[in-house]
This record gives C-alpha cells, structure tokens and sequence, in this order.
C-alpha cells in the first residue's frame, strides 16, 4: 500500500478518483453543525472529511488504553518498559486516531477522556454556559461525537449531553456575536470550543455586512482579504 | 510513537491560515520513510502471521492503522495547499507574487497552470462570439460605470481598453471605468474612494 502511495505521490496522481472517494466518509448526522472554512463562508453541512485538517488535529489527543491481548514487537509504545514485546495488560497512552480500530477488534479496552464522563456531563446539566469549554478540549463537540460513536454504553447520553450543551449554549453565543465589534471579541470568545467560535465568527460576520449595508458602504469594491494580509506579512518583513 | 511528523505537517498548515507556507519537502520525505518502514515490517508480520504465528496479526493491525493515519495527513496537506493556490488564483488573478511563487513546489506549479488554462477555457467558452464572461469581475452588483478611485501605489502607466494611458501615481486620484479597475482593487494597487 505504502508503495503504491508512494507511486502516486512520485507520478504526482494522488487525487486520483477511487482513493478519494474510498476513503471519504461522512458522519452521521446526529448533530447538525454548521462550519466555516477559513475564508468565512459557510459549507452547506457540516461534515468532517478525509481531508480535513481539523479533524486530523483532533484526533491527536492522548487516551489511557490497557491492551487485552500481548502485542509482539511493539514494546516501543510502551515507553515505561523496555520489552521488545508489549505484554497482556500493560497501559498505554495512546492517541485517539488508533483507538476505534483497535477496540472494534477489542484488541484494547479504554478509558473515555474525563470531560466526556458522568460527572462532568452532570456539570453540564447543572450550567453549561459559565463551563469553559475550550479548556476541556479546544474541539470539545467533534471530539465528544467521535466517542459517542465508539458503541459504548455510554454512547447516547453522550450524544444527548453534547446536543443539550449546544443548545443551551447558541442563544448566548448568538447574543454576544450580534452586539460586539471586533475590538472586544478576544474575552468574549476565551471559554468557547472551536465550534463554537466558528458560529460567533458567523453571527458577527453577518452582523458586521449588515451594518455595512446600512452604511450604504456594501458596493465598495475592497481589496481581497489574502493580498491584505499578505502585503502586511511583507511590509512587516520589510521593516524587520 | 507513531505518525508524529504526518500531523507536523498538518499543524503547519493550520498555523498559517491565510498564507501558504513554503512546501515542506523535508517533512513530506520523512513521513514518506516512516511509512516504508512500516509497510516492510507489516509484510514480514503477515508472512509469519499466515505461516501460523496468529499473535503477530494484532502488531500487523496497529502499524496499518499507522500507515493509514500518516497516509491522510499527507493527502490532507497536499489536497490543502492545492485549494489554498486555487484560492490564490481568484485574489491574485494568474500571475502570482514572487513569494508566493517561491513557496510551491513544481507540481503544484504545474497545477496552478493547469488549473488557470481550464479556467480561462471555460470563461471563453460561456458568452456568445467574441464576448466572455470575466468570472472575476463584477463580484459585487455595480453601481455605476465609473467610479473614483485613489492609488495607494506607484503602480506607473496604465493602458485602459480605449487606448489612453493613464499614470498611476501614488496618492493620485482617477475616474476609472469600473471593469477595469477591479482586478486592481483587489490587488491593492487603487483603492476605492465612494
């Protein structure tokens, strides 16, 4: 596989059709986000997929995993021990891309990361929106709906919990975005997920074009965000 | 552990939002061999596995997941750089700044020409006769035909389509057709004086 990978990169065809479309996947959609790509416009739905750039960040977080089987040659992701072989019922830190793999083959069993767990969920019921979520994992939603997916007996109240959250949680977001100029964004944005800034990011965009149409300001031509920023990059070069 | 420079990669990409940063061929190579690596050992794995050694399947399965997830992150960062020249090519129209022109690599050199030729054959080939659609123009509904605008930069001469010359001057003000000042605009070479 490797190899032929390395075939495609080398003849420069790894867009090729199949591959994209073998290993596009789309959630289910339990929860009906909405995101922004970097330019601030808004995607029909809200689906991470094979490429996403976010979704691979996420999926980067450590979980503590005990291994239900003895793994040979793979003493090395135990760093604790210095084995050549990984023993039955040893614990291991382990990132989270490996993990729904390997407990569908039951190969591990794992510990759910805590922000995801009874207590915490409890918090969340309690008031959700004085919770800062960005500390609990800056893509709280996306990550929490990868474990509810991992069929544990949890699941569903997870996926409840995560709803409930966004729902208590929008109608403030939606509130701060329309009445805040970008001046006093940083604080208000400091305790929201990733998610959750992307809507607040909307919510003022919108609020922001609106008030340009009243200022009768919105058929000014302006000059592309990209170039501006780049330009500043470059004055900023310059004056280093 | 397993797939660390693949993600690099990726939170490289996600660290420079608005720009491109240079191709890390470097980091591209490394993932590369790691995966070589990975791939060898899993055939010498299988082998025994199917010789009838069945506990090395398990060690078999965790370093495809490996091969796996560092197969995304370099797909993922290249298919992302590719929209992110795309990007460029409707900010900057076709010819790209220099600096940004030393930031991709060859192939993708390749692309944006590519990727321009079949954009100018499909605005050519929407409109009747002689006339095409210019896709960059006109992004926001016209007002007027003219419009004043200031230049922010010694820009030199300038050719309209009728023939006169005009010459853009810093801090000179001009009433300029609008078509033709809209790629400039965007460019950041005049700017809008309403």
């Amino acid at each position: 596989m490797a190899a032929r990978f390395l075939e495609d990169y080398l003849s420069l065809n790894p867009w090729r059709k199949q591959i994209i479309l073998s290993n596009y996947y789309d959630r289910e959609m339990i929860i009906s986000f909405v995101a922004v790509d970097h330019f601030g416009r808004l995607p029909k739905r809200y689906s991470p997929n094979y490429f996403s750039i976010e979704d691979i960040v996420l999926q980067d977080v450590r979980v503590s995993c005990k291994f239900e089987v003895s793994v040979p040659k793979l003493g090395m992701l135990d760093q604790s021990a210095d084995d050549q072989d990984l023993k039955q019922g040893s614990k291991v830190e382990l990132p989270f891309w490996m993990v729904p793999t390997l407990h569908a083959k039951k190969v591990i069993t794992f510990e759910i990361p805590r922000h995801y767990k009874v207590n915490y969920r409890q918090i969340l019921q309690a008031d959700s929106i004085v919770v800062d979520l960005h500390k609990w994992g800056p893509y709280f939603y996306d990550l929490g709906h990868h474990v509810a997916n991992l069929d544990l007996k949890d699941s569903i109240d997870i996926k409840k919990s995560l709803v409930q959250t966004l729902l208590n949680r929008l109608r403030h977001i939606m509130d701060m975005s329309q009445h805040s100029t970008h001046h006093e964004t940083v604080h208000l944005i400091a305790n929201l997920d990733e998610l959750e800034r992307k809507l607040f990011a909307v919510g003022q965009l919108s609020y922001r074009s609106y008030k340009e149409w009243v200022r009768r300001e919105s058929s000014k031509i302006n000059t592309a965000a990209l170039v501006a920023s780049h330009r500043k990059r470059k004055f900023a070069e310059v004056t280093v | 552990m397993f797939a660390q420079k693949g993600v690099e990669l990726i939170q490289e990409l996600e660290r420079a939002k608005d720009f491109l940063p240079p191709f890390n061929e470097d980091g591209v190579r490394q993932v590369l061999e790691e995966m070589r690596a990975l791939f060898e050992e899993n055939q010498r794995d299988a082998s025994s596995a199917v010789a009838g050694e069945s506990e090395y399947i398990t060690s078999v399965h965790i370093r495809h997941c490996a091969l796996e997830r560092n197969k995304r992150c370099l797909m993922a960062y290249l298919y992302n750089r590719l929209e992110r020249i795309k990007e460029h090519r409707w900010h900057f129209g076709s010819v790209l700044p220099a600096d940004i022109k030393a930031n991709i690599c060859e192939p993708e050199a390749q692309f944006f020409i590519k990727y321009n030729k079949s954009l100018a054959a499909y605005m050519k080939s929407i409109g009747e006769g002689s006339y095409s659609l210019d896709l960059t123009q006109n992004l926001k509904p016209p007002k007027n035909l003219y419009i004043q605008v200031k230049c922010i930069t010694e820009f030199g001469e300038f050719e309209t389509e009728d023939g006169d010359i005009v010459v853009l001057k810093k801090n000179s003000l001009h009433l300029l057709p609008r078509v033709q000042c809209e790629l400039l605009i965007a460019q950041g070479i005049l700017e809008h004086v309403s």
